[in-house]
């Protein structure tokens, strides 16, 4: 009988944890969740004092949310999870270097574009036989996993095309020679050619149009007005132009 | 009327011995390999979209996770044996160095390793090879699938020596002494006695490691490996359903996992005898 006893107040104390744990805390529910992969300098990455979402792209969606009245926190989960996280709804937005695409945009709603980037071929520098994307059939490329880098990796005829969690991966395994290239977007492959100058190169010119924006959850369509006017009036005041300055250097 | 010299004829009832029919011999949790098999083949056939598509897309990785999974576990078994015996050497210099190996790779996160041996490794040795100028090292590119397994194979042959040392030890010494004193060598011994008697106590955690190794080459797609898992994520960052996809795969592992636990439960039941 003490043993009966024992055990069903075990399984009451078990389900009231369950339930507690359950029920989300009052206070983040209304928070807006924004996912972002810091892992992709110089526009997502993590400040080294802070422990703190930092670059261009977290510094921008706080600025948005400052002016657009949302209450917002970041998460930093890899890349393909902002994609489909975002389109799941499991997060209310995602501000992680997103290009927009058509493929993208069936699942997403985007915001107006925030940035204008491209990919780019990165080699190493004693590489002289690949001159740009046309000499990269039948090469072994890499590049983030979901990234516009791998969509177009895909699109070359007899390419191998191998996949990391992180950008940083593939440019290692290119140093290390085991790879013949990356295309990543340009600002990113270029901030790794310039941290290794005497082993990288970019070729070739940047080949796509891509623009950035920050990606929307579908059943969150009332924030798109909000976050377009807010983009647009720190557009108009050059808030863009100083975190290009101050992120991207150009 | 029934004549004495007629033969007693048994009642039928008799010859039937309870536990002792084909079908109670067999091993029922089979039926749950099945289901489990039933249930990714309805999802296969009754929504080919997504799951057919998810299916044809991470085939290849699939096949993958077993090369890599069945290569690293032999190599583990030889290594795995060579670490145990190491481990109980009289010998100072071997004991040493196979404790070491045991205590140092064993308090290393696998992920962690196999991030070094692809990432790390080729680096080092190509500068060993520009400082000796050994051409062939200075070239030195990592295979994706070999760095893995030798990641796999450094990891889990570490485990694997203490289940050995652990199997070996589990046999009274009084086996060894007999086996010495009938005039055999002391490999002759732990070939034809220690190590048979070893197996039989050791097969159940070897079946154990086996299916935690099939289950921790999901890592090696840290390193660029297309297996299973790394298929998986890139059919979802694609198509951006993620719910469909780890489902599929989770339900491949699983129908890996559970047939080779069956498997083992099989040798166990064929190397098992009373004692």
């Amino acid at each position: 009988m003490k043993k009966l006893t024992l055990l069903s107040v075990a399984v009451c104390v078990l389900i009231t944890l369950l339930i507690s744990a359950c029920s989300p805390a009052p206070s983040s529910a209304a928070k807006l969740r924004v996912a972002c992969d810091a892992t992709w300098p110089p526009f997502e990455i993590i400040n080294e004092q802070t422990k703190e979402l930092d670059g261009y792209g977290p510094e921008l969606i706080r600025a948005v949310a400052a002016r657009a009245g949302l209450d917002i926190e970041l998460v930093n989960v890899g890349f393909d999870s902002v994609l489909a996280g975002v389109s799941q709804c499991q997060y209310d937005m995602a501000v992680s270097s997103i290009t927009i695409t058509d493929d993208r945009k069936k699942t997403i709603l985007f915001s107006d574009p925030y940035y204008l980037a491209g990919q780019i071929v990165t080699v190493r520098k004693n590489n002289d036989s690949i001159t740009g994307k046309d000499d990269l059939s039948g090469k072994t490329i890499g590049g983030q996993i979901g990234t516009t880098g791998i969509i177009e990796a895909n699109k070359i005829p007899g390419a191998k095309v191998k996949t990391f969690d992180e950008v940083g991966f593939a440019f290692q395994d290119l140093m290390n020679g085991q790879l013949d290239a990356v295309i990543a977007d340009y600002p990113v492959a270029q901030g790794y050619v310039v941290k290794n100058k005497d082993t990288l190169k970019t070729v070739g010119p940047i080949f796509t149009d891509e623009y950035y924006g920050i990606a929307i959850c579908k059943k969150n369509a009332y924030l798109v007005p909000k976050i377009n006017a807010a983009l647009q009036s720190l557009k108009d005041e050059g808030f863009l132009d100083m975190l290009d300055q101050k992120w991207v250097g150009r | 009327m029934s004549t004495p010299d007629e033969p007693q004829i048994p009642h039928k009832e008799l010859g039937h011995i309870p536990g002792a029919e084909p079908s109670s011999r067999m091993d029922v949790w089979w039926w749950l390999v099945a289901l489990v098999v039933g249930i990714t083949a309805l999802l296969l056939f009754a929504w080919p979209d997504p799951f057919m598509n998810i299916f044809k897309f991470v085939q290849d990785g699939i096949v993958i996770t077993i090369t890599v999974t069945l290569v690293s576990f032999l190599l583990v078994l030889v290594v795995g044996m060579v670490g145990g015996l190491g481990r109980l050497s009289t010998n100072r210099a071997v004991h040493i160095i196979s404790t070491l190996y045991v205590e140092l790779v064993r308090g290393v996160p696998l992920l962690v390793q196999l991030i070094i041996w692809y990432f790390a490794v080729p680096v080092m040795l190509q500068y060993l090879g520009k400082a000796w100028a050994i051409p062939a090292l200075e070239g030195f590119q990592a295979d994706p699938v070999v760095m893995a397994i030798i990641g796999l194979v450094f990891c889990y042959g570490a485990y694997m020596s203490e289940i050995y040392r652990a199997g070996i030890q589990s046999i009274p010494k009084g086996q060894m002494e007999a086996a010495r004193s009938l005039g055999m060598t002391y490999f002759q011994s732990m070939r034809h006695v220690v190590l048979p008697q070893a197996v039989r106590v050791i097969l159940p955690p070897i079946g154990n490691e086996f299916i935690a190794l099939l289950k921790d080459s999901s890592l090696v797609s840290v390193v660029a490996v297309a297996d299973l898992t790394r298929r998986g994520r890139e059919y979802a960052s694609i198509h951006f359903d993620p719910i469909e996809v780890w489902m599929l795969v989770a339900l491949l592992y699983l129908i890996m996992t559970l047939f080779s636990a069956r498997v083992v439960n099989w040798i166990e039941k064929k190397t098992k005898f009373e004692r």
